[in-house]
């Protein structure tokens, strides 16, 4: 043990008490964080783990896609070479708030290596005026919520 | 996820260790094995380093990125350290057994308490979905066009969000995509969380060279357990990643300052240089390190700035074509939209560098992490150790600055902590991170000078 003037003395001392009281600080903090932390990860972890496959391959998208399956068929349907446009009606109600605004950013991420393009051969559609593609267009893909998919062209 | 996954990226994070192996043998050598496997983390940065930077200026010089060059890089990069380190005369290392002492112990325990909870964090990452916005809105999509079409698809890039960011991210993922045999978006997760186990090794195996075991390990579980640091080590962005660059580089960059081993700057130009083609901020990190060295070592400018000129032009050589490549596919600059100085929104300016000041003072956020980092600041200011005091007082001052001007300079940016409106939380994370570093050398100074002075009186 150290004699009590080791610790008293002016300024070695008073810098070393810091010193330990800062460590004690930051290790109180590990202490009382420990194992909070410890179950907060095990708890993600268990939640991870019992996502269905669909869910965990969707998951970002899940607030975004009204209908998991139609992500699934898109992916599916649409060759891996070509394009695709996914057109949504302002007034597209079902999913979230986010939908209308971002499901497409998503299915760019979720669909590649098939490329966005404005004029493409699929439409992902939500909600969309089926008409504005033409007498040639055809839903291949018929989901809930008035979303499809549609081949436009022969 | 699947075993094959993890196989291949284990088979990439190897590739990646061993080549940072290599520069480290070739720029300083080993003594002994134990010191080699102390230096391990930072080994494993430096091939992440120099094997990505690589890959992503071949990348943008028009190199189709495919299984070969992913194979070819880091292979040329061990051989040629290895000729390199022969060429000076480095020897193997040779074991040295390890005596047992009370810190050993207390490494020991603090090893055991990391490894638990990375133990858990390894189990989030390996089933874990892609949830987070930046993630699947562009980083894993400009990851996934590297490694769908073997180059950066211009009409792809260009029309994505953060399109002018740096691309050195996705092409680490993308080389995991390729490691994984495809684009296994659950897995990629592992990527990262191996990212985090190499920045918390490499951080403790630089520090442990000054700061005795007792000091240091409570601050690196404190990386572990503040809120918003240790739960990321998985999260498939660039934020943390560019943070664990910075704060590698400026602890190299403090030892070559203290005690003038090149292979320390050779070191900190290659982390640098991964981080210029990071994120954009990791401009701005850079400058404001260099800056906060070149003041710290005013008194030895003779010696200094010579140098950091020559970091500075080496970074800038690896920054340029990243840059010339987007101007020319007529992406919009990575600088605040009213140029770099202006006088614009000047009322904007206190509340701006408030904000950042709140973010870097939130324990909700960092847990105890600023408190104790100033109490160590005023310590090693009292026991007269003013140059590292100086070097990362300065730097996370203007680091926060930084932030500050950010918001400021970016009149489109809401004044708020709002994730989702300005960046101002992820940026100051460097500047957190940075704190829970120099805070254990900080301290291990002050100790050091208090310990000094009574043997002095005694002698």
């Amino acid at each position: 043990m150290r004699e009590l003037s080791w610790w008293l003395e002016w300024p070695a001392g008073v810098l070393r008490v810091g010193v330990v009281f800062l460590v004690a600080v930051a290790l109180l903090a590990v202490v009382v964080r420990y194992p909070s932390v410890l179950d907060d990860i095990d708890d993600t972890a268990a939640q991870n783990a019992a996502l269905s496959y669909s869910d965990r391959e969707i998951a970002g998208g899940n607030g975004l896609v009204a209908d998991q399956t139609a992500a699934h068929a898109a992916r599916a349907l649409i060759p891996k070479g070509d394009t695709y446009h996914v057109a949504v009606n302002p007034d597209f109600s079902a999913g979230s708030d986010l939908t209308v605004r971002y499901v497409d950013s998503w299915y760019r991420y979720f669909l590649m290596p098939r490329r966005p393009a404005e004029t493409a051969p699929w439409v992902v559609c939500y909600g969309c005026d089926l008409g504005a593609y033409g007498p040639d267009a055809k839903v291949v893909w018929q989901g809930s919520d008035g979303i499809s998919i549609v081949r436009v062209g022969p | 996820m699947t075993a094959h996954s993890l196989a291949g990226l284990a088979a990439l994070n190897l590739l990646y260790l061993l080549s940072g192996l290599a520069i480290l043998w070739a720029v300083r050598g080993f003594a002994t094995l134990s010191e080699t496997a102390r230096l391990l983390g930072l080994a494993f940065f430096l091939g992440i380093a120099t094997v990505g930077s690589t890959w992503t200026l071949l990348l943008i010089v028009g190199v189709p990125f495919g299984l070969p060059l992913v194979l070819l890089v880091p292979a040329a990069v061990v051989v040629g350290a290895a000729v390199f380190a022969g060429r000076r005369g480095h020897g193997v290392p040779h074991w040295k057994a390890v005596t047992a002492r009370r810190s050993t112990i207390v490494a020991a325990v603090g090893i055991a308490a990391a490894g638990v909870l990375l133990e858990g964090l390894f189990r989030v990452a390996r089933l874990s979905g892609l949830y987070w916005w930046d993630a699947w809105s562009f980083w894993v999509p400009k990851a996934e066009a590297i490694y769908s079409f073997g180059d950066l698809d211009v009409g792809f890039f260009t029309s994505l969000p953060g399109s002018s960011y740096p691309p050195l991210v996705p092409v680490l993922d993308a080389a995991a995509f390729h490691a994984m045999g495809r684009p296994d978006v659950v897995s990629l997760h592992v990527q990262y969380w191996l990212f985090g186990v190499g920045f918390l090794w490499a951080l403790a195996g630089l520090l442990a060279e000054r700061v005795p075991a007792w000091i240091l390990w409570p601050f690196m579980l404190l990386v572990l357990v503040a809120p918003r640091i240790g739960r990321r080590f998985f999260i498939t962005e660039a934020d943390l990643f560019l943070d664990c660059l910075f704060v590698l580089a400026a602890v190299l960059v403090w030892y070559w300052l203290r005690d003038r081993e090149r292979w320390r700057l050779t070191a900190g130009t290659l982390l640098m240089s991964a981080m210029v083609l990071t994120k954009r901020e990791g401009m701005l990190l850079v400058a404001l390190l260099l800056v906060a060295a070149a003041i710290a070592a005013a008194r030895d400018w003779r010696f200094v700035l010579p140098r950091l000129g020559i970091v500075v032009a080496v970074v800038a050589v690896v920054a340029a074509p990243w840059r010339i490549w987007y101007v020319r596919h007529g992406v919009s600059g990575e600088g605040p939209t009213g140029g770099i100085f202006t006088l614009d929104n000047l009322d904007r300016l206190w509340p701006s560098i408030r904000l950042a000041f709140d973010v870097l003072f939130s324990s909700v956020y960092w847990s105890v992490t600023v408190p104790v980092a100033i109490g160590a600041l005023v310590l090693a200011l009292l026991a007269r150790a003013f140059r590292p005091a100086i070097f990362f007082g300065g730097l996370v001052l203007l680091v926060t600055l930084g932030g500050g001007w950010i918001t400021w300079a970016i009149p489109e940016l809401p004044i708020t902590q709002e994730l989702g409106g300005n960046p101002i939380v992820r940026f100051m994370g460097a500047a957190a991170l940075l704190c829970l570093a120099a805070t254990p050398l900080l301290l291990a100074s002050a100790w050091e000078r208090a310990t000094a002075a009574r043997e002095g009186a005694g002698g």
